[in-house]
């Protein structure tokens, strides 16, 4: 099977003061091509000067985020299709073509001070975990911050929010036995009431987390209260 | 659920409906719709005695009343049932999964637009399509 694939690309570089403009490439499809494929072709055939970012091609480092056709995916992940629109991830400041600036979004992280805030200084023994708690305070900590949910979610373009993967920073360390922070206070300050509940950022997800469910977390802890006073209204392990 | 040292154990695609995109738009656009009809009803109603009567009120009563009867609108009060049914049910839905219920987004999808499209579709089968 060996198909053509027509890639139109978003090329602009703000540093000139020209235009955007969409390049069109054909490149030779293969079985099983992935997004960077093509875009790695392009680059190595015809485009030389196509700025586009990658690491790991496996999933794992969050920084290959672009739109196919208007939805946010991760490139080296998501198949390549006949006919594909290329552009960078929005709501980003685009620094060339594909490549877009994440220090807002790095500024964004610091400033939820996302290590865990302890009530009283480390005791210097062990501190047992429930086991079920531990994974999954794992699980939400494997979140890969490609900015796909973020890109996708509608509450973000409509509304003051952050989105949706704050939110589940912020519900990661809600749910961790030692940070005392005020997680829900600063996800309500962050927007987490804005949020639609569409479900489209755990639909998108690469990773199969769901911040939909970290904010109806939150939600349920604003309607009922926390069940220890401190955290996990709403804990459960899946 | 994967284990936690391999959270991504598909390659998962983004290719398809987007359920949430769509159940957003059609509560958003079913809520307009309810709002337009009910705006139009509750002027009509609060204006009936006005005498003598202007154009517009009219020309409002009119699209309130008569619109029922003629024969090409039936397809409009159909989606009127539509619209309250998926309205009704889709926030019913956002507030059950805001207190803790899991439901899935497809499934539920598809659920709240068949039991939604139920009262049009009897409307259709007991008066006909007129
Ligand atoms: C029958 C019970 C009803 C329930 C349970 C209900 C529930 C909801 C909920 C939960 C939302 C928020 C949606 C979101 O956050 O995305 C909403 C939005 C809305 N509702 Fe209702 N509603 C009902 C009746 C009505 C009626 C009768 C009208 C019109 C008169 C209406 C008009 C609207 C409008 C215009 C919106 C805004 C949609 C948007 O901004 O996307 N609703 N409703
Ligand atoms: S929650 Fe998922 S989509 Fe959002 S940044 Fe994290 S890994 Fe990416
Ligand atoms: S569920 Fe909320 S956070 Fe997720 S995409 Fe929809 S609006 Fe955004
Ligand atoms: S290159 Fe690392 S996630 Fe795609």
């Amino acid at each position: 099977m060996s198909e053509r694939i027509r890639a139109e690309i978003y090329r602009h570089d703000p540093s000139t003061g020209d235009a955007p403009r969409y390049d069109r490439f054909d490149v030779d499809g293969e079985p099983e091509m992935r997004v960077l494929d093509v875009i790695r072709a392009v680059y190595e055939k015809e485009a030389g000067d196509l700025a586009f970012q990658y690491a790991c091609r496996t999933g794992r480092c969050g920084t290959c985020g672009v739109k196919v056709n208007g939805r946010p995916v991760l490139a080296c992940q998501e198949r390549a299709k006949a006919e594909m629109r290329i552009e960078p991830l929005t709501p980003f400041p685009v620094l060339r073509d594909l490549v877009v600036d994440r220090g807002e979004v790095e500024e964004r992280f610091r400033a939820l001070a996302l290590a865990p805030q302890r009530a009283a200084p480390h005791a210097g023994t062990r501190e047992a975990v429930d086991p079920i708690l531990a994974r999954e305070i794992g699980r939400l900590g494997s979140c890969i911050s490609c900015m796909i949910c973020v890109s996708a979610c509608p509450a973000v373009a409509e509304r003051p929010f952050d989105g949706p993967a704050f939110m589940l920073e912020l519900r990661r360390l809600d749910e961790h036995p030692a940070d005392h922070g005020p997680r829900l206070e600063q996800a309500v300050e962050h927007g987490m009431l804005e949020c639609f509940g569409c479900d489209i950022c755990t639909q998108l997800c690469p990773i199969d987390l769901s911040p939909a469910d970290a904010i109806r977390g939150f939600r349920r802890q604003v309607y009922f209260g926390s069940r220890d006073g401190k955290n996990g209204a709403t804990r459960q392990a899946r | 659920m994967s284990a936690v040292g391999l959270p991504r154990d598909s390659t998962r695609q983004a290719e398809g409906i987007l359920y949430g995109a769509v159940g957003r738009q059609l509560n958003r656009w079913t809520g307009i719709y309810i709002v337009g009809f009910v705006v139009v009803h509750v002027i009509n109603e609060a204006t009936l005695r006005i005498q003598p009567r202007p154009d517009v009120l009219v020309a409002l009563h009119a699209l309130d009343v008569e619109v029922w009867a003629r024969a090409a609108l039936h397809s409009v009060e159909g989606l009127l049932y539509f619209a309250v049914g998926f309205h009704f049910l889709y926030g019913l839905k956002l507030i059950a999964m805001d207190l803790g219920a899991r439901l899935d987004v497809r499934t539920t999808f598809w659920a709240i637009v068949a039991l939604a499209a139920i009262p049009g579709v009897w409307q259709v089968v007991t008066i006909g399509v007129r």
